[in-house]
């Protein structure tokens, strides 16, 4: 445990020495919510539209989306390349730990950067200032919940680059599906019912919406039991694909 | 012009052949490049179902997103190599092979060929725009057609001089990764058409009507629909600024490079 601290430590001061990169990603996430929010704005509604809750539901978009959207993947993809992961193989550590931490560290810096900007909006959103102690509650709780998520699906999608080596094209298609079919896009009430009733037993809508919709209160106790599975199918999934990863993998310097 | 063409096709060609050569890696490639096709048009259909885009009809509205599919795809085709390239030599210090050559060094650095995946995609896009265009049994003039291409090449145009303000702060802070996805991170805006964003009437308006006239432009020329003048103004405006003011900083931000790493 603690030999994971002092990584721990280490790997937040190394992004601690990056606050500008982390800032301008934090920023392009509030470009796309932002942009679909004036084409909202602007467009005449076919039927009821309720404006407040969306603008509300797309500023926690963008401020969750950086936080909770894990990159690991390309980290990942960089070492194999590189033929850095070679050092794990001799290393008394565990991959998949060593990547959550230094995931955690990167989340802790996010996190530090982004709650000024969220207390900033909490005042100026009135929505938010109504809401109960069980749903501020539940947020609260459904934030691990999601970074686990989304931490352990990166870590599936990165121990591709074992096998392939230009991995932009599958993170492209982990991005797009999280955007898409994770509610970052458009709210599920934009989508028609089939294909809501289908996605809600996927792992994408507790990726990052999740938190939005307990704040707007579209979420139900069950959805939680459905994002737990999903955490332990894909950990035990990532476990077993990477002991397969580590046989076929090979590095050739160049 | 004849060489820089030249010199275009060579490095366009030889990624292409490389694409073909690694079958898995292209197969992979297309479906990422697809995918994100797949996306606008999913969520465009969305959009449609609950809004109305003002001065714009349902058919006409997705020929404005046709549109936009084939500008976003050839901004990639284009520009995308050359943008990550360019940061990364500038990061690692192999900038100097470029500035050592008888050619233009934005030229060289920015035009980096384009690949395969990429121009699937803009195919994909013109098949359905002219699919719409057939269904919607709208015949664009010639000369509409011609105006069409050169305005989506010049917006090609003005979203590379865009890219030198990402790119160039590298000279100066150095890692900055982010720079290689930033002028592609607006691409959301320009999905809708600017009367949209008129009628939205905010301050974001700054942003959001010059990136959506890159798009509005062609796909009203197009359709013969009338461009009101201020939107002309601004687009003529932006146009002059950017030519002018990215070579300006492309030349100081050179001024400021060292190799040493």
């Amino acid at each position: 445990m603690k030999k994971y601290l002092v990584l721990l430590n280490q790997t937040i001061s190394q992004f601690a020495a990056f606050r500008l990169k982390i800032l301008v990603s934090i920023f392009w996430s509030f470009v796309t919510p932002l942009a679909i929010l004036m084409a909202i704005k602007g467009a005449t509604p076919n039927s009821d539209i309720n404006y407040q809750s969306l603008i509300s539901y797309y500023l926690i978009i963008s401020l969750l989306s950086p936080f909770l959207r894990s990159s690991i993947d390309e980290y990942m993809s960089e070492i194999a390349a590189s033929g850095e992961v070679n050092n794990f193989f001799l290393k008394p550590i565990s991959f998949y730990k060593w990547h959550l931490v230094r995931d955690v560290s990167e989340r802790i810096i996010v996190l530090g950067l982004l709650l000024p900007i969220f207390f900033l909006f909490a005042s100026i959103i009135t929505h938010l200032h109504s809401l109960e102690n069980s749903t501020i509650l539940l947020f609260i709780l459904s934030l691990p919940v999601c970074f686990l998520l989304s931490f352990n699906l990166s870590f599936l999608v990165g121990l591709l680059s074992f096998w392939v080596d230009d991995m932009w094209a599958v993170s492209n298609i982990k991005v797009v599906s999280i955007m898409l079919l994770g509610g970052i896009i458009f709210p599920y009430s934009f989508f028609p019912s089939a294909i809501k009733n289908v996605l809600f037993y996927t792992p994408f809508p507790y990726v990052v919406s999740l938190p939005a919709r307990i704040i707007n209160k579209e979420v139900n106790m069950s959805e939680f039991a459905i994002a737990f599975l999903w955490i332990i199918v894909l950990t035990v999934v990532s476990q077993k694909l990477f002991k397969k990863a580590v046989r076929n993998y090979g590095f050739t310097a160049n | 012009m004849k060489r820089y063409l030249k010199i275009y096709l060579i490095s366009d060609k030889a990624y292409i052949l490389k694409n073909f050569q690694a079958r898995l890696g292209l197969l992979l490639q297309l479906t990422g490049s697809l995918c994100f096709l797949f996306m606008h048009l999913f969520s465009y259909s969305l959009f449609l179902n609950k809004f109305k885009l003002p001065t714009w009809s349902t058919s006409e509205a997705w020929i404005f997103l046709a549109t936009f599919e084939i500008y976003v795809y050839s901004c990639f085709h284009f520009l995308n190599r050359g943008i990550r390239y360019t940061v990364r030599d500038i990061n690692r210090g192999t900038l100097d092979i470029i500035l050592a050559k008888p050619v233009n060094s934005r030229f060289l650095s920015f035009w980096r060929g384009g690949s395969i995946n990429n121009l699937a995609a803009i195919t994909t896009a013109i098949i359905t725009l002219i699919y719409i265009l057939f269904r919607h049994q709208i015949l664009p003039h010639p000369i509409n057609i011609l105006l069409y291409i050169i305005f989506l090449a010049t917006n090609v145009w003005l979203l590379h001089c865009l890219s030198i303000f990402f790119v160039v702060p590298n000279f100066y802070s150095g890692n900055l990764k982010e720079s290689e996805t930033g002028v592609f991170a607006f691409q959301e805006i320009y999905k809708y058409p600017t009367q949209t964003y008129d009628k939205a009437g905010s301050i974001m308006n700054i942003i959001t009507i010059p990136f959506s006239l890159l798009v509005t432009i062609p796909a009203s020329i197009i359709l013969s629909k009338s461009i009101p003048t201020n939107y002309w103004i601004i687009y003529l405006t932006i146009l002059i600024i950017l030519s002018v003011f990215s070579n300006i900083t492309w030349k100081k931000g050179l001024r400021n490079y060292t190799s040493a790493s």
